[in-house]
């Protein structure tokens, strides 16, 4: 997009929040915006902005932000000069490979993958992959933060929060393990993803929690999630417009409420299957739309977090990747922060551990092909270049040996020859990555979390 | 204009998307005196059919549906007010919502579209509705249908009250119970005792003439 672009779609949703306005049924967000000047109507609930009060409500919102982790080696400065992947989250699926079936998820697959996403190392937001169906719902949530809280010392993302009560829970829950809550008010040790309703509403309860978030200073992920042609225009221009108001009004909502309130620029948007409605994630739209996220994430100084994998193939393997392979570079090299979802297939239903193994591997490889060249005296290695001359070779030289380990080297497969296949036993690369993740769940050891705050935890999640 | 050349204009109206078109041929049909009851039996609903029947082919796409859908009403709105009360028209009523907690709504709209489209009386509950609301607005519109919709795990649980609360009242073979959405399958309905899933909106039509009819 160019400059002027960005201007127009940005102006174009300041005409939408100040004529059509948003429909708030939060009431603690509506008399939040009503004491920082915007026009509320509590009968109809709608909340319109008058003329620059977006702009100076935005000017409070951080544009720096640091996602921390439980140990501060996974601290992740979000400061427009990194690119970071989390799990997909909220399945309600695993699939089993063998059978070709797909199972309800259970409380042991947020632990598993907890682990094994503890031990991935292109990625580094954890955030519950599945929905434990063999708890009570009411503590879905809380129960499936609280494995992964002891389960990874990665930075946690919560999804599904739809009360303001969850949200205190959870703001206990990771004052626990940071200490205290005026440390966790600094440390931002989880975030929350918080959707608005397109087109132009904000739920009460999500909105509710969002005040929650805002008061703590949790960062939250504002997900908008206008599908062309469904909730939002069929054109990328007006479903980026609809996008940017409903994220705007909630930025402003949290800010009204809480200034200096962490906020991530964190669409989801899609376009629908035309033919049927259905939600396709894995779309070319969808990846015009995630740039166009990223654009004006950073038109307004936003921390980002658009985008990223989790297409819509209806089962892990071929097509999963492929979309996953396609949907992703292009918003790396745009500079999307904070890019969602290794793991899941069938619009983030169905949990697939191969399928988190090979995504990582995509990961691996955007992430390391998504590098700045650096040119300097060591790069340039104009001396050896001298030195080896015509003809000859680099390999037995020190510069080799000493650059070579940087190689990006893959988890999944090596160099070696077909015949070697063969004698493996043909193996597909489902079958792979599968023993890789088993591996990984048997070998690797996150670090424990201590035993008075999994007791802490224990009871947060009792208490409910 | 003659009865003929009414019915035409209606049916012209539905099969190129047009609500205006449909409104102006109702009102044809009105002041040419065509019976309503026949100008939507024999001009509008096969239009409708015939749309339906090119979107499950793939020969349109959803927005066709929709917009068909909202001519159908447009020319509904003239006609109905016309007919006796005695004499039927809607297939059946069918009471419709997103269950308790749970506030998709973007495929139970289109269901609920379509099924009016295509000749049911829909009552539309909308989102986070309780499920014993289900059961009196259908107990108070005389529907035959109730459909849930739930796009979640943790409420799907919802559309099996549903059932519970109707057997609880001794009135579950009163109405026919169509569940939806999502995470919902086949499987799920027969395991929870419904009278049907609908995998898709024409799906789901079908489904209802199915119900209206046993
Ligand atoms: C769009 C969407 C939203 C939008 C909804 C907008 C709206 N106005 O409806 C928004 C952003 C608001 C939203 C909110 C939430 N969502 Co949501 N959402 C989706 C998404 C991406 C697509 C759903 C959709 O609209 N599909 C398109 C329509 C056309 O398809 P459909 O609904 O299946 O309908 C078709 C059929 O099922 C059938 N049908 C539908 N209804 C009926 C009814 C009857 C009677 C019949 C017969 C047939 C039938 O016909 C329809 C037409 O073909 C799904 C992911 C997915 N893959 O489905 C997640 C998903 C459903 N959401 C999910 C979650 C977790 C949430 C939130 C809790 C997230 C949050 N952090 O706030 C909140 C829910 C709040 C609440 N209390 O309900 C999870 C659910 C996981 C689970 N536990 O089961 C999903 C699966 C995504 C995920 N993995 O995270 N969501």
């Amino acid at each position: 997009m160019k400059e002027s672009d960005r201007k127009k779609v940005h102006e174009a949703s300041l005409d939408v929040l100040e004529t059509v306005g948003i429909r708030v049924m939060s009431k603690d967000a509506r008399a939040a915006l009503k004491d920082a000047g915007a026009e509320v109507d509590d009968s109809s609930a709608v909340v319109k902005f008058p003329e620059g009060l977006v702009d100076s409500l935005m000017r409070t919102v951080p544009s720096k932000i640091v996602l921390a982790g439980r140990t501060k080696e996974h601290d992740l400065p979000l400061d427009g000069t990194h690119h970071y992947y989390t799990t997909d989250g909220c399945g309600i699926y695993t699939w089993d490979q063998k059978t070709q079936t797909r199972n309800e998820s259970v409380l042991a697959d947020i632990t598993k993958t907890a682990i094994i996403g503890d031990g991935l190392p292109y990625l580094s937001i954890y955030e519950p992959m599945v929905v434990a169906n063999d708890v009570p719902s009411k503590i879905h949530v809380l129960s499936g933060v609280r494995e992964a809280m002891r389960n990874t010392s990665k930075h946690i993302e919560t999804e599904s929060t739809t009360t303001p009560d969850e949200a205190r829970a959870q703001v206990r829950m990771a004052a626990e393990v940071v200490g205290s809550a005026e440390e966790m008010r600094k440390r931002h040790y989880i975030s929350a993803m918080v959707c608005t309703i397109s087109p132009l509403v904000l739920d009460a309860g999500a909105t509710d929690a969002a005040m929650v978030w805002a008061d703590n200073h949790v960062p939250v992920h504002i997900t908008g999630m206008a599908s062309m042609g469904l909730s939002g225009p069929a054109t990328i221009g007006g479903a980026l417009t609809v996008n940017h108001a409903e994220t705007l009004a909630l930025a402003c909502a949290m800010q009204a409420r809480s200034p200096g309130a962490p906020a991530l620029y964190g669409s989801v948007q899609s376009s629908m299957d035309a033919r049927t409605g259905a939600y396709n994630s894995g779309s070319p739209e969808t990846i015009l739309l995630s740039i166009g996220n990223v654009e004006m994430a950073k038109h307004c100084r936003m921390p980002c977090s658009a985008g990223g994998t989790g297409g819509s193939s209806r089962i892990p393997g071929l097509r999963a990747s492929i979309e996953n392979a396609v949907l992703s570079p292009p918003l790396a090299a745009v500079g999307s922060e904070v890019m969602n979802g290794i793991g899941l297939a069938d619009g983030s239903t169905l949990l697939s551990y191969e399928q988190m193994i090979l995504d990582h591997e995509i990961v691996g490889l955007i992430l390391n092909s998504h590098r700045a060249i650096e040119i300097d005296d060591d790069s340039l290695a104009l001396d050896l270049i001298k030195k080896v001359g015509i003809g000859g070779t680099y390999l037995a030289e020190m510069h080799t040996l000493k650059n070579v380990r940087g190689f990006y080297s893959p988890m999944l497969w090596d160099m070696s020859p077909f015949e070697s296949w063969v004698a493996g036993g043909k193996k597909d690369l489902m079958d792979v990555a599968l023993e890789k993740a088993q591996k990984i769940l048997s070998d690797h050891k996150p670090e424990p979390l201590d035993a008075d705050k999994t007791k802490a935890l224990d009871e947060i999640v009792a208490g409910v | 204009m003659d009865e003929k050349n009414v019915l035409k204009m209606l049916g012209n109206a539905i099969e190129t998307y047009d609500s205006g078109a449909a409104e102006k041929a109702a009102k044809e049909a009105v002041k040419s005196k065509v019976d309503p009851l026949k100008a939507i039996e024999a001009g509008l609903a096969p239009a409708i059919e015939r749309v339906g029947d090119k979107f499950e082919k793939m020969e349109v796409y959803l927005p066709e549906l929709m917009l068909a859908a909202d001519a159908m009403k447009s020319a509904m709105t003239v006609l109905m007010p016309l007919i006796p009360k005695d004499k039927k028209v809607s297939k059946a009523t069918v009471v419709i919502g997103t269950v308790q907690g749970d506030i998709h709504e973007i495929g139970k709209n289109i269901v609920s579209n379509m099924l009016m489209a295509n000749g049911f009386d829909v009552v539309d509950l909308g989102v986070n509705v309780k499920t014993s609301a289900f059961v009196d607005e259908a107990k108070r519109t005389k529907a035959k249908i109730i459909g849930a919709s739930a796009l979640m795990s943790s409420t799907i649980g919802s559309q099996k009250d549903i059932i519970d609360y109707l057997v609880s009242l001794k009135e579950r073979k009163k109405y026919g119970l169509m569940v939806g959405g999502g995470p919902t399958t086949g499987e799920w309905a027969k395991e929870i005792g419904a009278d049907g899933w609908g995998e898709d909106a024409a799906s789901t039509v079908k489904l209802a003439n199915k119900l209206s009819k046993g």
